[in-house]
Order: structure tokens, then C-alpha cells, then sequence
């Protein structure tokens, strides 16, 4: 392996692009469970999303807006079907959030059929990608600037996001209604809140999280779609806001450690290591993450349990 | 003086039961009205009837002279009624000002203004002499603290009328002093309060006027000056003697034994602190107690729910300190658990499976890991005769079941099963009269039989009708024993609010 | 408010067999309708699905040997969530029973019938390791069951993958485009009717249904699964050990993905090719078709069929009206949801039932 910085340059460069989908997803998790609601479908908002940007961008003869537009939007109405599922009917969010998952990978496959005739992989010079974005120190610091190359609105917008959700969670009146919400559905409700639609439109919004990060995936690094576009990201999602604990700062430092973990992964690619064992590299990781958690929360309540029955003592 | 509540022949019932009978009741400005009753009484109900939580059968509420319809909690709060729930409605990893503002917060550009918020809960704190730390996290906060927050909420939503529900129940002495204090004031301020409550010393230092209910019904409303505990009690309980026949053993055999038992938590408080008890062959042994004051702990140590405490726990003869449950079973336990449908039985499974339960490895009912399924069926059938439980047949699910149903599958259960040694919580908790009786006289029963019950349970009557000998449990403590003929049904009523006995005399 | 009252009603009278025989016709239907928004006539659509899967004995045939995985991922879905664990871990174990079924079989010498009894116990021992692995990180650092059996589905997938890629590739494939293992001689499973698809396996699926029904409702091990699975707490306080009970269940759980695997190797693919498991889904589908069911090892039987059978005739309409298979596949997901759905749609009538408020 070659350590020079042009190397680790590229790998930062990488784990940024890699970063933006898990992250925005597991925003839109945290944004759920700090309401109370539990959503493991933003693998399927996110296929779903990704190809209704490709289909659009094709058929409005390249329109980001429009593409932005219309994955955002599908991504939404997904997300509203699950919190209907989930809110109004109590129907168990892993069976509802599965059955989305999956079903959207066969809607999206079925679809390209009817839009494409193809199956599995779609890809056409008409497609216009996002613009990537140049630094506006790209000149004074070439050398840096290089690392965020390739970077999107998109990426930039997902790490903004990071600070407005967390100024909307801890500053704002709503954010902390929110969160009360999630922290005592009883109480909020005893004092009059309408709950139910609260978690509703946070569930709904949440999905224009996933929308991005869909976008990102069909027209950031690459302008294609693919079946099971989405690989697994949504679940490492859900990981990072367990292991974030919800909390836009925790999901952020999280999701960058999967991003590095994929770019990693990656880039192994490159050298003898076989690219299945590479491409394993962040499932392993989030379940090494989950265990080294549990171990580190096992022995900080050990410790205060022993605390307080000393001083019950 | 003036009247700025009055409820009027409010009726509610369950099914069967009637909760509330014809009840009416009023509440002046500035008084402290308490409610009192026994578990079942119906205070809860009506206060909930009250508070938006329940809709009345029939009957009217008149706020100001004006009738009143209370649909939902956001209608009672609209008409500044409060309530300070028995169990806390708290966000805990929020601060106090979080928790007291909430759903009326000042806010600048929907931003949450946090200086001014908290400058507006110290300045409430302050008014009425309720001290919180505004910037603490409730989770921090102990539970006298935690409920002062509770009175504050009502206070911050400007509320006339406060009503307490069982608001002592959690506190140690020392904050029931203080809260007891804090009601005073506040009625001085001009609130009317009512408390709900089966604590009778509380009542006698903090009400001015008292309803009493029983079972359902209003048995009289007196002021507190013209009344005292025993005659309080008396009305609270009734005079009912215990009508089953005791068959008396002489007998040392003990079945149960407890010796220094401790439970720590993670509160650090101790919730059970150096319990002593023994229960023989042929004896009721009643625990009585307000709920909260653990009994359900020593229950759990008891039963092997709960494995981490100190001390030894003996059943039948051997030791089974810190086993799990299935080796306490085998060594002669059974157990009719508090809640019939939490722990006490699987509402998706049949009959015949919730009868198996516990059983499932025996020589009676399997053999070699194969369910003996016609034994089982048979052995549930009998059940279902000898207890006339009302069902089917025994592939009925427990959810299809009435509660009384479900509870004598369950005490049919634990009763009959081939041991010694019985411990049965609240069983018969929500049941009617006809399932209740019938409950007792399988107890007395399986007592006659030479069988030893440990009797746990928030009814007083019920611990008055069958039990040979009573501890009485206060703070996670056994603070008296009575024994079978000194069973006072006014002490026991003392004690179980941590009163204390001297010489024969009863003080507060 | 006021139609949500009236659709509970509704469903009120039903039980859970015919509740899921509502959710397969609403699942049809959104079916047909998406099939006529996209041009295709639905009526025609929905009678090809079923004459396709179900109505020849071609058909038929092709219908049972796709059923045969479902089951087996069924059987294993059924025991592990009705005993309260929503492990999704059927795919990996499945692909370690089948990738180890590869390997395994060609160094065999001896008998056939030996060689498949050996092979088919090794894969069951993988399967079932590969969930004990899974139950134990997550019983062990209180990580969601859940989350881990995806994760190991992933891993087990690229795992299979590079052992066909760089360990066991057949170089000799005729195919050179396809990923696969050598080819097994000896020990594969045979056609019951050599003019049909349908394998020994299936018998052998079937016998599994009667096992997993003996043992879930005979045994004294399927009582406390169950029980586990309808009321941990009620299961506690009766003296079932949960950790063992879960370890068991699991590993029984992980040994018929496993079994499952090695069947759709022996009997139809003769060989391990990269994907083989994970593409067609069958651990979804076996899953659906254990919720559909309630959990009962019958009830799976059936519902795998019913999958199978409109996945086979999916791939039939495919053929003659060129409409994509996914279709059948997008039904599933809407039968998934709205029989989930019903567990809500029944929790309020145990309220009315209870009557007696235990705090008056």
C-alpha cells in the first residue's frame, strides 16, 4: 500500500461522497425515533427515490430540479404509506418497513421495465448527473480543494442539515415538542398534543431525507440506476442512529465512520484483497460497532448501578 | 361559601361493575376536599370522570353554577382544572422549565427562549414557595421534587382546581410532610384542591372536608373537625367480619421462611430492607401494605423473578436463595401473579395451554419432550368444572375470556397445583363478587388442606376476611406482625401508613 | 375516524385465515390495477398469474419445486418470530447451508445416498452455526437480532461469493459468464417424475412441515417457544429459561435455512452459483408466508405454495404478455403490510372484552 497524500487524499475525497446517503438517512431515522416512531425503510425510500430521479431526469430531457423534484416527492409519498401503516393502523414497523424495503427494489425493477425494457441496469448519455461543485478555495489550496472535488450540493447541503436539524431538535419550540413526544408519548398526549400527527408529518418529512439521499445515489459519483441501488446503506443507517443515539451530532460522527469504512472498503479493492471480502467490509463494521457499543453502555450502567447501591448503603 | 365545583349523580360502570353509583359532591374555593375509599371505592373514577379521562354514564358537572362537558384533558385544563397524576407525567431527560412550559412556551421567532422560560418557573416556584432548580433534569430529581413539578404544570396552566391523585403514595415522610404543606398553601391562595387518598392521617391533618366512598357508592360527606380515623375507617371498610370457618392447626411446619432480605435498586434506594417472615402449614398469611411499599419486590425475590438480592429465602424446607424460578417452582412454590395479563397468562393462548404453563416438563403431562395432550386437555377441563370457570370448551383463547374468567383460570392454576405453598397477589383484583368469594373459599380451602398462602394484596377487607396472621409492609420494611387474635383492623390501617404501635396505643 | 371505525368492525368477524385470504385478494387487486396503469389488461394478468402457477401440471410441478426454499425459510421464519424473535436471518443461513452443500458433496466418496445425508448434515450444522452466531452477539451485547441477521445476510452473501469466485469457480463451466462451482456428480437429489422439476426435496420439505408442526405444538420445547413467543413476561414467571429457549429455537431456526439451502443445490441447481439464494428472494418470501400463516407450520405450507405458485406464474406472464415478474413480487410486499396490519386492527377489541378496569 502506498501512503503518500495523494492517497489519503483520495480516500478523504471518498469518504465524503460515501458519507452524504448513510448520513442523510440516518438523520431522517433520528428524526423518527426522537419522535417515537421506529423507521427501517429508508433503504426502500431510498431505491425508490434514486429511480424516480433517473426516470425523470430522462424524460424532462436532463431538469435536476425537476429530477431533485420528483425523487423527494416519491420518497415522500413511501414514507407517508409507512407512518399510515404504522401510526394509524399499529401495524409492526419492522414487518411494514420490510415488506417496503423489498417491495421497492421489485417496483423499481418493474418499472424500469415499463419505462427502459431493461431490467437491472439503466444508463444513458441523455442522463445529466448533478454538478459537482467547486470549491471556492479551489485555487488558493489546490492541494485540499482536491478532496472535495466531485462533492454535490447535495453532500454539502447533507452536513448543513446536521446543524439545522440539531437547531431545530434543541432550539426551536417544535423540535423540542418533538422530542417530548419520543420521550413520553403518555404525557404528551395527557397534555393535549395531537401525537398521532406529529409523528405523521416528522414520518413524512423524514422522507424527503431519504429522497436526497436517493438522488445522491442515482446522480452523484455516477449517473445510473441499478437494482438494489441502495445496498444495504439504509440498514447501516439505522445503525448510525442507534449507535449516534439519535442525536444529529452522534449520527453525524457515525455515519462518517461508515463512509470511512466503505471508502475504505473501496479502495481495498485495489490492492490483492478480493473484492467480496472488501465489499463485506462495512457489514462487518456495523456489527462491530453495535458490539463495542453495547460493550461500552453495558459497563458505564454497571458502573452506575454500583455507584447507587452504595450510596443506598 | 362558595361552591366553584359541583358533580352531580354521576353513574359509571364497567361492564358488571358499577364504579360509580349515583354519586354527588362539590367543592368550595379554597378548601382541600378528600376523597377516601378503599381500592375499588370509586375515587379514582370519578376524578378521572373529572379530569376528561373518563366519559359518566350519566350525570352533570357544574363549574361556576354553569354546566360544564369535560370530553378530554385539553377541555378540563381549558377550564383550569389540573390534575397531579399518581403516576407522573414527566419527559425525564428534559429539564424542569422544559417540562412545566410545555405546549405553552415563550418563544421568540419559534425559537424556545430559554432564559425567559425559566426566569417565568422560578418566579412561579417562588409565588407559591414550591422550590425547584429550573435548569435540572427531571430524571435528577427525586420524587418529591419531581412531583412538585407535577403541581407546578397545573400552576403554570393556571389552575383553580388541583386535584391529587393517591399524591403520597410514592413519597418517603419526609416529602409527604412537605406536600402536605404545600396543599395547605396553595388553598390559602385561593385554589380548591381535592386529594383522593386512603391514607386517613393525611386526611385529618390536611382536608377540611371529607367524602368518604365505598364500593362504588358515597357513604357520607363529613368535615374533618367533626370526625375522627376510627370513625373514618369504619365507613372506609365496613364492619365485615370474617364469615368463612377457620380450621385451626397447631402446626411448625414451615413453608416459607424469609431472613434479611435486601434489594438495592438503581435509584439507590433500598427497596426492601432486612424483611423477616415465615409462613406455616395451615396458616393465610396476609401482607398488607399501601401498593408501592414493596411487596411486589419481595414477591419477585420470593418467587425468583428477582435474583439479586441479599439475605435467605427458604421454601419447603430447602434453600432456594438467588434460584430461578423453575427451581423454586419444583421446590414447592406456586404463585398467582399481580397482574392476570402481564405475567399472569399468555391472552393468545388456549386454556389448556395457560393451564400447562409451568407444568410442561412434569412426568404428568410430558414424557420424553412430547406433550401428554389428552392428560393436559382432561386436567383443564377439570379445572374448568371444578372452578366454573364460563367458557366453551378448553381450546378457548384467554383474551375471549371475562377478567373474573381469566382470573380463576389462572388461581385454578397456582391453587391446584401439587404443592405446599401459595403466593397470591391481588387475586382478586377487577373481578366480580360472585368470582371473588369463590377465589376465597379455594384459599381458605387449600389452607385447610394444610397448605400454606401468602396473602398480598391492597385490599383491606379481603386481607380482614381471610388472613390468620397480617404483616403489615411500610417502606420496604415489615413494621408489624399481628397475630390471629389481635387482628384491629384501625391499627392495621395506622400502620400501613407507617404509624407506629405503643403499648396497645396508636400514634401517628 | 368514522371509516376506520367501520373497517375495524369488519375485520372483527374474520379470523386469521381469512384475514389473510383478504389481504391476498387486496393484494391482487393492487396488482391488477397496477397492471392496467401500465398497459397491460389485468384481468388477463391476474388469470395468466394463476393459470401459470397453478393450473397445468407443468405448472404445478414448477410450482412445488419453487415452493420447496419458501418452506424451508417459512418453517424457519415460523419458529423464530413465533417464539418472539424477528431474526431475518434465514438468507445467510440459507446461503451457508447451500455454499457448503457445494463444497461439501463432490468430496464425498461412496454411495449417493450417503453422500446426501452427509452433505445435508453439514449444511444444516452451517445453517444452524451461522444463526447461533447471530443469537449470540445479540442475546450477549443486547443488539437488535434484527440488525445483526441483515448485516450476516450481507457477509454471508460476499463470503459464498468469493469462495465461488477464487476457491471453488469452475473453470471448466460451459456457461463462462456464470459464477458457479463445479458441478456435483454424485449425490444429487432426484425428480420424483422425470418429466417434472419437482425434487425429493420437496418430500422432504413436507416432512419438515409435520416435524416443525409436531414440534411446535406437540412438544414441551415448542410450548415454552411458544409461550415466549406471546408473552415473555408470562413465559418468564412460568420458569421458562429465555436465553436457552432462544438459543434452541434459533439454532433449529438456522439448521432448516440451512437444510433449505442445500436442497436447492442437490436438487436443482447441482451446483453453487453466485446469487442463486439471495436473487429470487426466498427468505422474504418464506417470511411473508410464515406472517400470513400466524406462525403455524401448515398454514406455512400453504402460503408457500401460494407464493411460489404466483411467482412461477409471474414468470409465465412474463414470457406471453411481457409483463415484469416483479409484479408478483410487489403483491407480496402489499400482503406483508396488510397482514400486519391486523394485529392492530384487533388490539381494541380485547379492551371492550376486559370490561373490568383494575384501577376503579
Amino acid at each position: 500500500m502506498i501512503f503518500n497524500f495523494e492517497y489519503i487524499s483520495a480516500i478523504i475525497s471518498s469518504t465524503l461522497r460515501m458519507v452524504s446517503p448513510i448520513l442523510l438517512c440516518s438523520l431522517a431515522a433520528a428524526l423518527c425515533s426522537k419522535t417515537g416512531v421506529f423507521n427501517i425503510a429508508m433503504e426502500g425510500c431510498m431505491m425508490i427515490s434514486a429511480f424516480f430521479a433517473i426516470v425523470v431526469n430522462y424524460f424532462s430531457g436532463g431538469s435536476i430540479i425537476l429530477s431533485v423534484l420528483a425523487a423527494v416527492a416519491s420518497s415522500m409519498v413511501v414514507s407517508a404509506l409507512l407512518a399510515f401503516f404504522i401510526i394509524k393502523l399499529k401495524a409492526s414497523p419492522v414487518v411494514v418497513g420490510m415488506s417496503i424495503n423489498t417491495a421497492s427494489s421489485a417496483v423499481t425493477t418493474f418499472f424500469m421495465y415499463i419505462f427502459f425494457k431493461t431490467k437491472g441496469l439503466f444508463q444513458h448519455p441523455d442522463l445529466v448527473g448533478l454538478k459537482k461543485i467547486t470549491p471556492f478555495f479551489a485555487e488558493a489550496f489546490p492541494e485540499l480543494a482536491q478532496m472535495f472535488f466531485g462533492l454535490t450540493f447535495i453532500d454539502y447541503l447533507s452536513w448543513i442539515l446536521v446543524i439545522v436539524i440539531y437547531i431545530f431538535l434543541y432550539k426551536t419550540v417544535l423540535g423540542y415538542r418533538l422530542r417530548a413526544i419520543g420521550i413520553n408519548q403518555e404525557a404528551a398526549k395527557s397534555l393535549g398534543t395531537p401525537v398521532e400527527k406529529y409523528q405523521f408529518i416528522t414520518m413524512t418529512l423524514s422522507g424527503v431525507l431519504c429522497g436526497l439521499a436517493g438522488v445522491l445515489l442515482s446522480m452523484g459519483s455516477v449517473t445510473l440506476f441499478i437494482q438494489n441501488i441502495a445496498s444495504g446503506k439504509g440498514y447501516i443507517a439505522m445503525t448510525a442512529n442507534n449507535l449516534g443515539k439519535s442525536h444529529p451530532i452522534g449520527v453525524f460522527l457515525a455515519s462518517l465512520f461508515f463512509g470511512v469504512s466503505q471508502s475504505v472498503g473501496s479502495f481495498l479493492q485495489q490492492t490483492q484483497l478480493k473484492g467480496q471480502i472488501t465489499a463485506s467490509i462495512p457489514y462487518v463494521a456495523t456489527i462491530l460497532a453495535t458490539i463495542f457499543e453495547s460493550i461500552r453502555y453495558k459497563r458505564l450502567k454497571e458502573k452506575r448501578i454500583k455507584e447507587s447501591m452504595k450510596l443506598g448503603n | 361559601m362558595e361552591k366553584v365545583l359541583e358533580m352531580k349523580n354521576i353513574v359509571k360502570t364497567y361492564g358488571r361493575v358499577v364504579a360509580n353509583d349515583d354519586i354527588s359532591i362539590d367543592l368550595r374555593k379554597g378548601e382541600i376536599l378528600a376523597i377516601v375509599g378503599e381500592n375499588g371505592a370509586g375515587k379514582s373514577t370519578l376524578m378521572k370522570i373529572l379530569y376528561g379521562l373518563e366519559k359518566a354514564d350519566s350525570g352533570e358537572i357544574f363549574l361556576h353554577g354553569k354546566p360544564v362537558k369535560i370530553t378530554s384533558p385539553s377541555v378540563a385544563m381549558d377550564l383550569q382544572i389540573g390534575m397531579v397524576q399518581q403516576h407522573f407525567m414527566l419527559f425525564g431527560p428534559m429539564t424542569v422549565t422544559e417540562n412545566i412550559v410545555y405546549n405553552n412556551e415563550i418563544s421568540k421567532y419559534s425559537f424556545f427562549d430559554k432564559k425567559k422560560n425559566e426566569e417565568k418557573v422560578a418566579e412561579l416556584s417562588e409565588r407559591y414557595g414550591l422550590k425547584v432548580d429550573p435548569t435540572a433534569i427531571v430524571d435528577n430529581c427525586p420524587v418529591g421534587t419531581q412531583q412538585r413539578i407535577e403541581i407546578l404544570k397545573t400552576l403554570y396552566q393556571n389552575a383553580d382546581i388541583i386535584i391529587f391523585d393517591e399524591p403520597s403514595a410514592v413519597l418517603t415522610p419526609n416529602e409527604v410532610d412537605d406536600l402536605l404543606d404545600t396543599m395547605k398553601n396553595l388553598a390559602a391562595a385561593g385554589k380548591s384542591l381535592i386529594i383522593i387518598t386512603h391514607k386517613l392521617n393525611e386526611v385529618m391533618y390536611v382536608a377540611d372536608r371529607v367524602v368518604v366512598l365505598r364500593a362504588g357508592k358515597l357513604i357520607d360527606v363529613v368535615n374533618k373537625k367533626d370526625t375522627s380515623i376510627e370513625q373514618l375507617s369504619y365507613m372506609m371498610i365496613g364492619r365485615q367480619v370474617a364469615n368463612l370457618e377457620i380450621v385451626e392447626h397447631d402446626s411448625n411446619e414451615t413453608l416459607l421462611k424469609v431472613e434479611n432480605l435486601t434489594l438495592g435498586s438503581e435509584l439507590g434506594k433500598k427497596v426492601l430492607d432486612n424483611v423477616n417472615l415465615y409462613v406455616n402449614a395451615g396458616e393465610i398469611v396476609g401482607i398488607a401494605g399501601v401498593s408501592g411499599n414493596g411487596q411486589t419486590e419481595l414477591v419477585r425475590c420470593i418467587s425468583g423473578l428477582e435474583r439479586n438480592y441479599q439475605g435467605k429465602v427458604t421454601v419447603n424446607g430447602s434453600d432456594v436463595s438467588n434460584f430461578d424460578v423453575a427451581a423454586i417452582r419444583k421446590a414447592g412454590l406456586s404463585h398467582i401473579p399481580e397482574d392476570r395479563y402481564m405475567w399472569g397468562s399468555a391472552r393468545e393462548a388456549t386454556i389448556s395451554d395457560n393451564i400447562l404453563m409451568g407444568e410442561e416438563d412434569s412426568i404428568r403431562f410430558s414424557k420424553n419432550g412430547i406433550l401428554k395432550q389428552k392428560e393436559i386437555d382432561g386436567y383443564a377441563d377439570k379445572l374448568i368444572g371444578e372452578y366454573s370457570i364460563k367458557v366453551d370448551n378448553n381450546k378457548q383463547k384467554i383474551k375471549e375470556l371475562s377478567g373474573g374468567n381469566a382470573q380463576k383460570v389462572i388461581t385454578a392454576r397456582e391453587v391446584e397445583r401439587d404443592c405446599p405453598f401459595t403466593i397470591a397477589c391481588e387475586p382478586t383484583r377487577g373481578i366480580d363478587i360472585g368470582a371473588m368469594e369463590f377465589v376465597h373459599e379455594r384459599l381458605v380451602a387449600k389452607r385447610d388442606k394444610y397448605g400454606g398462602i401468602l396473602l398480598v394484596t391492597s385490599e383491606l377487607s379481603e386481607i380482614m376476611k381471610l388472613c390468620d396472621r397480617i404483616y403489615v409492609m411500610y417502606n420496604g420494611s415489615i413494621n408489624y406482625e399481628f397475630k390471629n387474635e389481635d387482628i384491629d383492623d384501625h391499627k392495621l390501617g395506622v400502620l400501613m401508613l407507617g404509624g407506629k404501635v405503643d403499648e396497645n396505643k396508636v400514634v401517628n | 375516524m368514522k371509516t376506520k371505525l367501520s373497517i375495524k368492525n369488519f375485520f372483527h368477524r374474520f379470523d386469521d385465515i381469512s384475514y389473510s385470504l383478504i389481504a391476498v385478494v387486496i393484494g391482487l387487486i393492487v396488482g391488477a390495477i397496477i397492471m392496467a396503469l401500465t398497459g397491460f389488461d389485468p384481468i388477463e394478468g391476474i388469470v395468466g398469474l394463476i393459470k401459470g402457477g397453478f393450473l397445468s401440471p407443468y405448472a404445478i410441478a414448477s410450482t412445488f419445486t419453487r415452493a420447496t426454499p419458501i418452506i424451508f425459510a417459512g418453517l424457519s421464519a415460523a419458529l423464530a418470530w413465533g417464539s418472539g424473535y424477528s431474526s431475518m436471518g434465514a438468507q445467510g443461513q440459507m446461503i451457508m447451508g447451500a455454499i457448503t452443500a457445494a463444497i461439501v458433496a463432490p468430496l464425498i466418496k461412496g454411495p449417493a445416498i450417503l453422500v446426501v445425508i452427509v452433505t445435508l448434515l453439514a449444511s444444516m450444522l452451517a445453517g444452524a452455526l451461522y444463526s447461533l452466531l447471530s443469537a449470540y452477539i445479540s442475546a450477549k451485547f443486547d443488539a437488535y437480532l434484527l440488525i445483526i441477521t441483515l448485516m450476516f445476510n450481507y457477509v454471508a452473501d460476499y463470503f459464498a461469493s468469493y469462495l465461488t469466485n477464487y476457491v471453488f469457480l469452475d473453470p471448466y463451466a460451459l456457461d463462462k459468464l456464470a459464477i458457479q462451482t463445479q458441478l456435483i456428480e454424485n449425490g444429487t437429489i432426484p425428480r420424483i417424475f422425470s418429466r417434472y422439476t419437482t425434487h425429493y426435496g420437496f418430500i422432504i420439505a413436507l416432512l419438515c412441515v409435520a416435524i416443525v408442526a409436531f414440534i411446535i405444538n406437540k412438544t414441551s420445547f415448542g410450548y415454552k417457544a411458544r409461550m415466549s413467543g406471546l408473552n415473555p413476561n408470562f413465559a418468564e414467571y412460568g420458569g421458562i429459561q429465555s436465553r436457552k429457549t432462544m438459543y434452541k429455537v434459533l439454532l433449529l431456526s438456522g439448521a432448516l435455512a440451512g437444510l433449505g439451502g442445500a436442497l436447492e443445490v442437490l436438487g436443482s441447481k447441482f451446483r453453487y452459483v453466485d446469487k442463486m439464494i439471495t436473487s429470487p428472494g426466498y427468505s422474504w418470501s418464506g417470511i411473508t408466508a410464515s406472517l400470513m400463516s400466524n406462525y403455524s407450520a401448515v398454514g406455512v405450507l400453504i402460503s408457500s405454495i401460494f407464493l411460489a405458485g404466483i411467482t412461477v406464474g409471474g414468470s409465465s406472464i412474463e414470457l406471453l404478455m411481457s409483463i415484469p415478474s416483479e409484479i408478483t413480487l410487489i403483491i407480496q410486499g402489499i400482503i406483508t403490510m396488510l397482514v400486519t396490519a391486523k394485529f392492530v386492527i384487533k388490539l381494541p377489541k380485547f379492551k371492550k372484552k376486559e370490561g373490568d378496569k383494575d384501577d376503579i
